[in-house]
């Protein structure tokens, strides 16, 4: 710990009164995050350090955290200034990682409608309070008990009286929303894609966090023949730009065979690129979504295998070789082809069974 | 003020929010829910979760919710009694039922909405109609 500001050092020998068990977390962007544990209550706590210079916006982040009560939110324990700058706040810790996580684990599809709409319900309370997010993205919600918990205050910005637009934040250009690019602005609308980017993360579609994924043969040309770092970098945002306007930034052919329709359409009517056309609240988006909840059945992988259950019945679709796949039925343990079902692709299979 | 007009049907939840200043209203959104199973738990605390959404978002001053009697031939069934109970257990505000009587009286539609929604717009009326007297 011999890296960080003086002021940091003293506000943590200051802090181990009440917490002991220490541990960084280099995930923590715009400070410095360290895990603890209460010496008295035992209570596993994420204590954020911010800087700011002395102003009335220093304390934003904190203040923007203790206004919104909603589960889906991630409540404010303690906050406290260590010097005219620095100051930290303190958060319960949740242990079962982020959406990353999630997401890397394959949830069911239920499970991942489910974290979409307790997203929505988080963004609802922060949107009632005339307040943006502007950052939403899987890093930045963390999982507690299975229900997520929007955590990253650094970006919330609050509209001001009579405005439904405030200036777009600079973060993470994959989520950025069409309309912040060329008008630097950002509105309710834009959480709204945001939360479509990440549903259709939850459900199995394919964003590349690794930037050069984006580039099409003649870009990786241009792009090779940069030098520059930051020039390497201000290309590749640029053509994550260009296919976020023209809505090419999601392939829905990556979504998993089982995802209906209507979850389809609810992907592409969250992340419209031209705001008057995309769902424009977050009750809107939740309520959508319980719709296209129901309309598909819980499919999930497990160990390669796509599952899906009715009734007392599993059914899996293995992998069988050369590519293909076929159907079994599992009853009291036993494996059986299930009848009148013939081999094929995943999607072949899958839409053969009822 | 604010009124959230509701109608089960079967494991929907139809709603239309209206609000007004005065005697005129215009509506401020409207959609439709389903309930994705009655025993499921998860699917209960989905739209537990949808249903607070909307309550976030509108901020309704009245829960307007169309009557179904809990018993007899025309009894409602499990899944609109629990996302009902589901509603009236997360809403704000004081819940007006609504009679069929009652928003027989009230003859407003909308045309741009569905036609599914309009005996919620109409439950919603019936409810500000009380409510201004």
């Amino acid at each position: 710990m011999c890296d960080y500001p003086e002021e940091i050092k003293d506000g943590l020998a200051a802090l181990e009164t009440d917490y002991r068990d220490f541990q960084e977390n280099n995930r923590g962007a715009n400070g410095f995050l360290f895990f603890a544990e209460n010496r008295i209550s035992g209570r596993s706590v994420a204590i954020k350090f911010y800087c700011g210079e002395p102003g009335e916006r220093q304390h934003d982040e904190p203040r923007q955290l203790a206004a919104i009560s909603s589960p889906n939110v991630l409540p404010i324990l303690d906050a406290r200034m260590v010097s005219d700058e620095w100051g930290y706040f303190a958060t319960p810790r949740c242990l079962d990682g982020d959406l990353d996580d999630l997401i890397e684990g394959f949830p069911s599809v239920h499970c991942a409608v489910d974290a979409a709409i307790g997203i929505c319900r988080g963004v609802s309370a922060i949107h009632a309070e005339r307040m943006v997010h502007r950052d939403l993205k899987p890093g930045n919600i963390v999982l507690d008990r299975g229900a997520p918990r929007i955590a990253d205050f650094g970006s919330v910005r609050a509209l001001d009286e009579g405005e439904e637009t405030t200036h777009a934040s600079g973060h993470s250009v994959l989520y950025r929303p069409p309309e912040s690019f060329g008008t630097d602005t950002y509105g309710r609308g834009g959480d709204v894609y945001q939360i479509g980017l990440i549903t259709y993360q939850l459900l199995g579609g394919a964003l590349s966090y690794n930037p050069e994924a984006y580039l099409n043969r003649r870009e990786w040309k241009e792009y090779q023949e940069i030098e520059d770092q930051v020039d390497r970098s201000l290309y590749v945002d640029g053509v994550i730009e260009r296919r976020a306007c023209a809505g090419r930034l999601l392939d829905l052919s990556t979504l998993p065979p089982w995802v209906s329709g209507a979850a389809r359409r609810c992907l592409n009517e969250l992340t419209e690129p031209d705001p008057s056309k995309r769902i424009s609240t977050v009750s809107e988006a939740a309520a959508k979504l319980t719709q296209v909840r129901a309309s598909m059945q819980d499919w999930w992988w497990d160990a390669g295998s796509a599952c899906v259950t009715h009734g007392q019945t599993r059914i899996e679709v293995r992998p069988v070789g050369d590519g293909s796949y076929e159907a079994f039925q599992i009853k009291n343990g036993t494996p059986r082809r299930v009848r009148g079902k013939r081999k094929g692709s995943l999607q072949q299979v899958v839409q053969q069974l009822p | 003020m604010v009124v959230l007009g509701v109608e089960f049907s079967a494991s929907d939840m139809n709603y239309v929010a209206i609000r007004s200043d005065g005697d005129s209203y215009e509506i401020m959104t409207s959609n439709r829910m389903t309930l994705g199973g009655t025993r499921d738990r998860n699917a209960l605390v989905a739209f537990q979760d949808a249903v607070k959404a909307v309550l976030n978002d509108v901020d309704p001053d009245i829960l307007a919710i169309k009557g179904k009697p809990e018993s007899g031939k025309m009894q409602a069934g499990a899944a609109s009694l629990k996302m009902e109970a589901i509603l009236l257990a997360n809403t704000p505000c004081a819940a007006d039922f609504v009679s069929g009587q009652r928003i027989n009286q009230t003859d407003d539609e909308a045309p741009s909405l569905y036609a599914y929604l309009q005996p919620a717009l109409k439950t919603a009326v019936a409810a500000f109609r009380r409510e201004i007297g």
